[in-house]
């Protein structure tokens, strides 16, 4: 008699380990599927100007890297005048 | 203003006027200077209508006036964008393009002959920009988000990126070398000339008379100061270089900085980053390894490593950090 009880409450236990492990797969399930393409998420700016490039303008402007370089040629002096100035404006 | 061209060596110069300053092309071949300036001029008019914050109907002002929901935007603005705040994540946060409310309070918010005889209002308080951290954007869809509140200002990158788009663009279709200078602002696009394109370096793009030159084969030349695009907003005198950290005009250190990089976007962000950073500046352009001439408010010049400058005028780079 007490073997079969305690057989009946380790039935029930295991049952509802089972329901709850179906539960928590459920609801983990759910929780993925909200995450799939489709579901977009704000992207920080920084990770999107990194990688973008030159989206839609095709000139080839590296300007949207996120970093500062110098040019790969020297800069020279000129003889002043100059055709063109810089300065603010 | 009508356009004007003359002859400058083999090279040919036209200028006009665009987004509230002047443009100039050089090119290496004089036949190709008229379908040179139509490609320029084509390309002003589509940086104006897409970033302009003083055109009601630029696509920047709406995308302003919806600060706090996200909204589609062609690929031109999202290009505009990615490069301010790719530019934003370069300088540490000393080029931020939220700084947009922060130039309306200062009452930079229309076209600057109107601000220029000065506005009415008081200094608003100190407070810290949203940061270009807040503004979300996703390339893919081409939807931008930007806080309640907020508005970007793409004045700092914007024209240095139509300078680049344009110098690529006519060296691409038309074969020649060429300089675009946009306020300043100048690219490099194709083959330069032996020393470079000659370029003056002056307080203002409009100085008669640079006192040095400088030549350039690549990349980009840009400066910022504080000299020209200055008002008085009620008692104060506020100039349009904002600090991000404060939202209030950058501290008067650098009267003119001027800087060459890899592109006319990057030489003008370091350009504008070395005026908010002040004394500092030296030692970070010279950690970048970028070549710069920064002229103080009181006339003395410093330079980094890799300016061309007089002997006379070199001063060893200063490494005190403030």
């Amino acid at each position: 008699m007490r073997r079969d009880s305690a057989l009946t409450r380790l039935s029930s236990i295991t049952t509802g380990i089972g329901i709850a492990i179906m539960v928590a797969v459920g609801a983990l399930g759910i929780y993925v599927g909200k995450a799939l393409p489709g579901h977009h998420a704000a992207s920080t700016a920084g990770t999107s100007a990194a990688t973008s490039g030159n989206t839609g303008s095709g000139s080839g402007v590296s300007g949207a890297q996120s970093s500062l370089n110098p040019p790969s040629t020297a800069t020279q002096s000129a003889p002043a005048p100059a055709p063109v100035t810089s300065g603010s404006s | 203003m009508p356009p004007a061209s003359a002859r400058a060596g083999t090279q040919r110069v036209y200028r006009t006027h665009a987004l509230g300053t002047i443009a100039e092309l050089v090119v290496t071949d004089g036949a190709a200077l008229v379908a040179a300036s139509e490609l320029l001029q084509s390309e002003l008019e589509r940086i104006d209508r897409t970033a302009s914050r003083f055109r009601g109907d630029s696509e920047l002002s709406r995308l302003n006036a919806g600060a706090g929901t996200e909204m589609h935007v062609s690929a031109g603005l999202l290009e505009a964008i990615e490069v301010a705040l790719a530019m934003a994540e370069a300088t540490g946060g000393l080029v931020d393009p939220t700084v947009g409310a922060a130039m309306d309070r200062l009452g930079y918010d229309r076209d600057f002959s109107e601000v220029l005889p000065g506005v009415d209002g008081q200094l608003p308080a100190a407070h810290a920009a949203p940061g270009w951290r807040s503004v979300s954007v996703d390339p893919e869809r081409r939807i931008v988000g930007i806080p309640e509140g907020a508005a970007l200002d793409l004045g700092a990158t914007a024209k240095a990126l139509a300078a680049d788009r344009a110098a690529t663009t006519i060296h691409q279709r038309l074969g020649c070398g060429v300089l675009v200078s946009l306020g300043g602002d100048a690219a490099v696009g194709g083959p330069a000339p032996v020393g470079g394109f000659a370029i003056g370096i002056a307080d203002t793009c409009t100085s008669p008379a640079a006192p040095e030159a400088v030549g350039i084969s690549s990349g980009g030349l840009a400066s910022s100061g504080i000299g020209v695009r200055r008002w008085r907003l009620g008692t104060h005198q506020v100039h349009h270089i904002v600090d991000p950290a404060s939202c209030l005009p950058s501290v008067p250190c650098w009267r003119t900085a001027s800087t060459t990089a890899a592109t006319c976007v990057q030489a003008n962000a370091a350009s504008t980053a070395a005026v908010v950073l002040g004394e500092r500046a030296v030692a970070w352009l010279e950690e970048l390894g970028l070549p710069a001439r920064l002229v103080r408010v009181d006339g003395s010049v410093a330079y980094t490593s890799g300016w061309p400058a007089p002997d006379a005028e070199r001063q060893m780079p200063e490494t005190n950090i403030r």
